[in-house]
């Protein structure tokens, strides 16, 4: 897990980021604390025709029949300059009220794509369910399939694209989650953010011995400013 | 001492020289004066026959009975004329594509050019038969080209007789008989004579005329073997419509109509014949391929994929989502995505 403003690494259960001290509260001080209304489509900044609109929509009604416990929702919006796009999109996707989504889907199971016409940036952003499954990489390599349409400002393509690979990779991910669910259950509890910083580190060796490694080093530190 | 040798030498030639001049004989003045005239000729006693010789020689003469030839038997060779014995021999029927009884070309140069032909027999249905003669021979009216036709090849298969005079290609004859020859009119065969011809007198050397005519004879009656095909089956056609009116007319059965090409069509009715099987399984195939297609989209759609629900704490005080995917900016200026893979705040970005 990485903090949305510093891009650090945090542990999963953090209350705010270690490194730079960043919360959700702090974005509310300058989006608002209320829900935000949407729809799972929302184009802004225009991007799209109406036969794209809703070429795209019957594509997201599609990704929910295939995956009945999450969504997918776009925002095409362009955004001021100093808008942080990944700050942006955790705030939305925390505020949003989908005005054509059932109660049932709540935005734990949200995807959000981002696109920033101003700043020709695109990010996703994901709800609490898909945590154990999707990782930065995962997101990066969808995003990087859709890059050539992105710069030609073919967004239909685009995001057809990213909708197309993200569900491929969530496919396989639910098949894995479902055959071996221990697996799941040890990487959330093990994968927190300072662990995997530290296996990172020093990948040789185990999680208990790099605490105690890193414990030893932090004793001797200790006493060697005590003398 | 030198001394005493030499006039004892001198003293010997003086009492020899007496026997030798008695047993020469002596030149006179006057001999020498005759033989300038022209009275007496030197050595003429030696060129004398020997009376004794010559009547030796006579008598063993006499024992020796000497051949009188009949004047009839003398052959006389005139290169205008093709000998009967060797007439006989041309116009027997051969299984061979050369007929050359006079051998005119030698064993390896025959084998050559019969090779050539058997190649073009093999390939082809319509043959060749060569007949060679020399470039100025006369053949006589008994034997033309189209006496011969007439009486070896009329009843069997297309076959294109060819007379060959070596070294004079102009001379060349060409005649094409037996069945189907009849839809070939006399200018086709003239027109493929006289490539023929052109083709043969590019060249030099007797041998290498043959060879040119031979191969551009054949290549000329392959295209025309290839015309008479389509004509021979719109004959077929037009055959199988007139019975099929008179049928019509008559109010009978239909009966088979025996198509025939050049090349019997064996080749092309086969094909005709699994062409309609052919089409059958490869649109049978297509359809299996499209409802595999269908079934499997369909399957596809149906397919539901859950994930097992797990208790997560809450992070950075986010209610329903903290996850933070990659970024990517799609600008131009920052090139391949692969450059942007370790994602990093904007603030740096800016800098």
């Amino acid at each position: 897990m990485r903090c949305p403003r510093c891009v650090q690494g945090i542990h999963r259960s953090a209350a705010q980021c270690p490194h730079c001290g960043f919360a959700l509260s702090d974005l509310n001080e300058i989006y608002g604390a209320d829900e935000v209304s949407l729809k799972r489509l929302t184009d802004v900044a225009g991007a799209l025709r109406l036969r794209e609109r809703r070429k795209l929509e019957h594509e997201l009604d599609l990704f929910q029949l295939s995956f009945p416990q999450l969504f997918f929702s776009i925002y095409y919006g362009a955004l001021e300059d100093r808008t942080n796009i990944r700050q942006f999109g955790l705030w939305l996707l925390n505020h949003a009220a989908y005005e054509d989504l059932e109660i049932s889907r709540p935005n734990d199971g949200g995807v959000l794509l981002l696109v920033d016409l101003n700043t020709k940036v695109a990010s996703i952003t994901f709800g609490y369910l898909l945590d154990p499954y999707l990782s930065e990489e995962d997101t990066f390599n969808v995003l990087a399939k859709a890059h050539p349409h992105l710069l030609q400002g073919n967004y239909l393509k685009a995001t057809l694209i990213i909708i197309k690979q993200l569900s491929r990779i969530l496919r396989k991910k639910s098949r894995q989650a479902n055959r071996h669910p221990e697996l799941i259950n040890a990487m959330t509890s093990q994968d927190s953010g300072t662990s995997r910083e530290l296996k990172r580190i020093r990948p040789n060796r185990s999680l208990e011995d790099g605490s105690n490694l890193s414990g030893n080093k932090l004793s001797q530190q200790k006493k060697g400013s005590v003398e | 001492m030198r001394l005493a040798r030499l006039s004892l030498s001198l003293v010997l030639m003086l009492a020899w020289a007496p026997v030798f001049a008695e047993s020469l004989p002596q030149w006179k003045d006057e001999d020498y004066e005759r033989l300038r005239r022209g009275e007496i000729i030197a050595g003429i006693d030696i060129l004398v026959e020997d009376k004794e010789v010559m009547a030796s020689l006579q008598l063993s003469l006499s024992d020796e009975v000497l051949p009188v030839l009949p004047e009839d038997a003398i052959v006389v060779y005139d290169p205008k004329i093709v000998p009967d014995d060797f007439l006989e021999r041309y116009f027997k029927p051969s299984e061979d594509y050369l007929i050359d009884p006079q051998k005119l070309l030698s064993s390896q140069e025959y084998l050559d050019q019969q090779g050539f032909l058997n190649y073009h027999a093999e390939n082809s249905s319509l043959k060749i038969k060569i007949y060679l003669f020399d470039g100025e021979q006369n053949l006589p009216s008994s034997h033309t080209i189209d006496e011969i036709c007439d009486k070896l090849y009329a009843d069997q298969a297309l076959t294109a007789v060819v007379f060959c005079f070596m070294g004079n290609p102009d001379r060349n004859q060409l005649s094409l008989t037996g069945s189907g020859s009849g839809e070939i009119t006399r200018a086709d065969q003239r027109s493929i004579l006289e490539q023929a011809r052109i083709k043969a007198a590019s060249k030099s050397d007797p041998v290498m005329q043959l060879e040119s005519f031979a191969v551009q004879l054949s290549i000329s009656l392959f295209w025309m073997e290839e015309d008479l095909e389509k004509v021979m089956a719109s004959l077929a056609a037009e055959k199988s419509r007139a019975l099929a009116e008179k049928a019509w007319q008559s109010n009978e059965k239909i009966g088979q109509v025996d198509v025939v090409t050049a090349d019997d069509g064996k080749g092309f009715e086969m094909i005709r014949n699994l062409l309609h099987w052919f089409v059958l399984g490869l649109v049978g195939l297509l359809c299996i391929l499209l409802a595999g297609m269908v079934f499997w989209r369909r399957w596809r759609k149906s397919q539901r994929f859950l994930f097992p629900v797990m208790e997560l704490p809450k992070r950075l005080g986010a209610n329903y989502a903290a996850g933070v995917g990659a970024v990517l900016i799609f600008h131009k200026k920052l090139g391949s995505p692969s450059k942007q893979r370790d994602q990093i705040p904007d603030y740096l970005r800016r800098m």
